[in-house]
């Protein structure tokens, strides 16, 4: 009874604040009545500490929705909530079961809670079966007999007809019911959040480790010729980026002035290289470390010359960053750049799981686990910046030339700051025009905004900003 | 089997044909009094998406049932995928077609039709299970 009454009140809060409405301040109360409803039908889980950081990572980018308005925090948010939906179902999970669990409690779980309810024994003895075709009589035939028989009388008499063609239903808003209808059936699907059962059971049987009863058998002979292979193929791996990287500090320590397409050039092509490049190390890495050859007694070669690569390829990752920010202290920042850093970041982090599974000999499973943890974490850390605004401070404060133009493409959150950018510099004409009409455009959609709608910049003590409640 | 698909096919029609209705009402203003009509015309259009459906999509997964492998141990194994594909069929259509509120409903209705027609065609049957 109390889970119905809930469920019912939540739906209505939940229309009142999306039903026709923009992302906003909604989401964000959306977010805090979600996790409350969560915490009332999940108490016990919540006992679990960890179970409180996903929730934290939730509302905090929930909050970050509020805050930026970014297509960023919002899909972090989103993921988020999947994966607390996901914890709450087994918190001893991996990251990507977690995520799945929680899609699917999203989507489904009532329809799953609905058969097991049918499956149930002691309902089933008491519930009879519904007699499909009888109402299907009782209601099909009234119907159609009356329709028939309406029509008739309408062609009959143009008093009666005048009379039908006056009935009007408009008040009955059903868009709202049938979103009402949807809030439920989401929230229904929430607040008893259901695992995939065989995903999660062979999840948590999955350990860790590399286990020398689990991998498949070679014969000591071709172990021996995969070890031998192996440090051929690395020796020359080694060699040819130890080539590559000399030639690339040569190149950087020779560069007199930075040219925007040759440099844009020597980055991206630096990029694609050291995209290839580490995937096909940690492939091979991987392919080699599969099995025997982690637990064979002679591989301290192989392992030694896979380290070396590896604090090579950490090597090109570093040239590659100081290349891309030289280029970002003359150009300035875009997406593009920043980009370039969080996917040298990632492969940072990659390389070193890579390292931790070999040293430790851990599975494929535990590079896919660490992996996407911390992937996790740098998403909802990175939805806690607020990008444009930082792209244009720094743009217009530290890079040596700008390009205004891309700084007026960016959303809505560095209008304040391009306005005063382009009340403290001259600008051209076209630029101040296009920098006006943002800005305008701007305070026009904050003061449209509904209750529901607004963002942290309708809040802002400066009254010219301020929420007007049209 | 095929009693089994028919019924199964009349019920997704029901609740589709009804679910159609609902939603061309509130989407359609001011409201017609052929309107009444809709439910009608929809309901043998829906049977036969819903017998095809039923056939290609949910029918293979039956096959799968022997002695040890119930209804009921079908839809837990099966079932979450088949919603989670389901779901993310719908979704990318309905994103192919601009987010385009016709379509939103002609998906949404389509989405909320499969999982109970799941539920349905594997109930598990009294006789069976009880022995189990």
């Amino acid at each position: 009874m109390l889970k119905n009454i809930s469920l019912l009140i939540s739906s209505f809060l939940f229309s009142l604040l999306f039903f026709q409405k923009q992302i906003g301040l909604n989401y964000l109360l959306f977010a805090v009545l979600a996790t409350l409803l969560l915490i009332v039908f999940n108490f016990n889980k919540f006992k679990d500490k960890n179970i409180w950081f996903f929730a934290a990572s939730f509302l905090v980018s929930s909050l970050m929705v509020f805050i930026y308005h970014s297509s960023l925090a919002l899909i972090s948010s989103v993921i988020a909530f999947l994966i607390l939906l996901g914890a709450l179902t087994e918190i001893k999970s991996s990251l990507y079961v977690k995520l799945i669990n929680g899609f699917y409690s999203a989507i489904a779980a009532g329809f799953t809670h609905y058969y097991n309810q049918l499956t149930n024994e002691s309902i089933k003895v008491k519930k009879r079966d519904i007699n499909y075709l009888y109402w299907l009589k009782m209601i099909g035939i009234p119907t159609i007999v009356i329709l028939v028989f309406t029509i008739l009388y309408r062609s009959a008499n143009p008093y009666f007809d005048e009379l039908l063609r006056k009935i009007d239903f408009s008040f009955i808003n059903l868009q709202w019911i049938l979103f009402t209808l949807m809030a439920y059936f989401l929230l229904l699907n929430i607040i008893s959040p259901l695992a995939i059962q065989p995903t999660t059971k062979l999840d948590l049987e999955t350990g860790n480790l590399l286990k020398k009863d689990q991998i498949k058998k070679q014969s000591i002979t071709t172990i021996i010729q995969e070890n031998q292979l192996g440090i051929v193929l690395l020796v020359l791996l080694n060699l040819l980026i130890l080539f590559y990287l000399v030639t690339d500090i040569i190149y950087l320590s020779n560069i007199k002035g930075v040219n925007a397409s040759g440099l844009s050039k020597t980055v991206h092509e630096g990029i694609y290289a050291l995209i290839i490049s580490i995937v096909f190390a940690i492939i091979i890495i991987l392919y080699f470390f599969r099995g025997s050859l982690n637990f064979y007694k002679k591989n301290k070669p192989l392992k030694t010359l896979t380290v070396f690569w590896i604090a090579l390829n950490t090597i090109l990752i570093l040239v590659t960053a100081y290349k891309n920010q030289l280029y970002v202290s003359h150009y300035g920042f875009t997406y593009k750049r920043i980009g370039v850093f969080v996917y040298l970041i990632l492969t940072l982090i990659g390389l070193v799981s890579t390292y931790i599974k070999i040293n430790a000999k851990y599975n494929l499973w535990y590079l896919c686990r660490k992996n996407l943890s911390i992937g996790f974490v740098i998403l909802i850390m990175s939805s806690l910046i607020n990008w444009d605004l930082l792209i244009t401070h720094y743009n217009t404060k530290m890079a040596k030339n700008i390009d205004v133009k891309y700084l007026i493409n960016l959303s809505d959150n560095n209008t304040f700051l391009l306005m005063d950018y382009y009340q403290k510099h001259t600008l051209d004409f076209e630029i101040q025009r296009k920098i006006d009409i943002k800005h305008e455009q701007y305070l026009t959609k904050l003061k449209g905004n509904s209750w529901q709608e607004l963002i942290y910049d309708n809040l802002k003590n400066n009254p010219k900003y301020a929420y007007e409640n049209n | 089997m095929l009693m089994k698909i028919i019924k199964t096919s009349a019920k997704a029609a029901l609740l589709s044909s009804a679910l159609l209705t609902i939603a061309v009402i509130g989407i359609v203003n001011p409201i017609n009094f052929y309107f009444i009509l809709i439910p009608f015309v929809s309901i043998i259009i829906t049977f036969i998406i819903s017998v095809l459906m039923i056939v290609v999509t949910i029918v293979p997964f039956d096959i799968l049932k022997n002695k040890s492998f119930t209804n009921k141990a079908i839809f837990n194994t099966y079932f979450p995928f088949y919603a989670i594909s389901f779901f993310t069929i719908c979704s990318l259509l309905i994103i192919n077609f601009n987010l385009d509120e016709f379509y939103i409903m002609v998906f949404s209705i389509a989405y909320l039709t499969a999982m109970p027609t799941w539920i349905w065609f594997f109930k598990p049957s009294k006789k069976i299970e009880n022995e189990k």
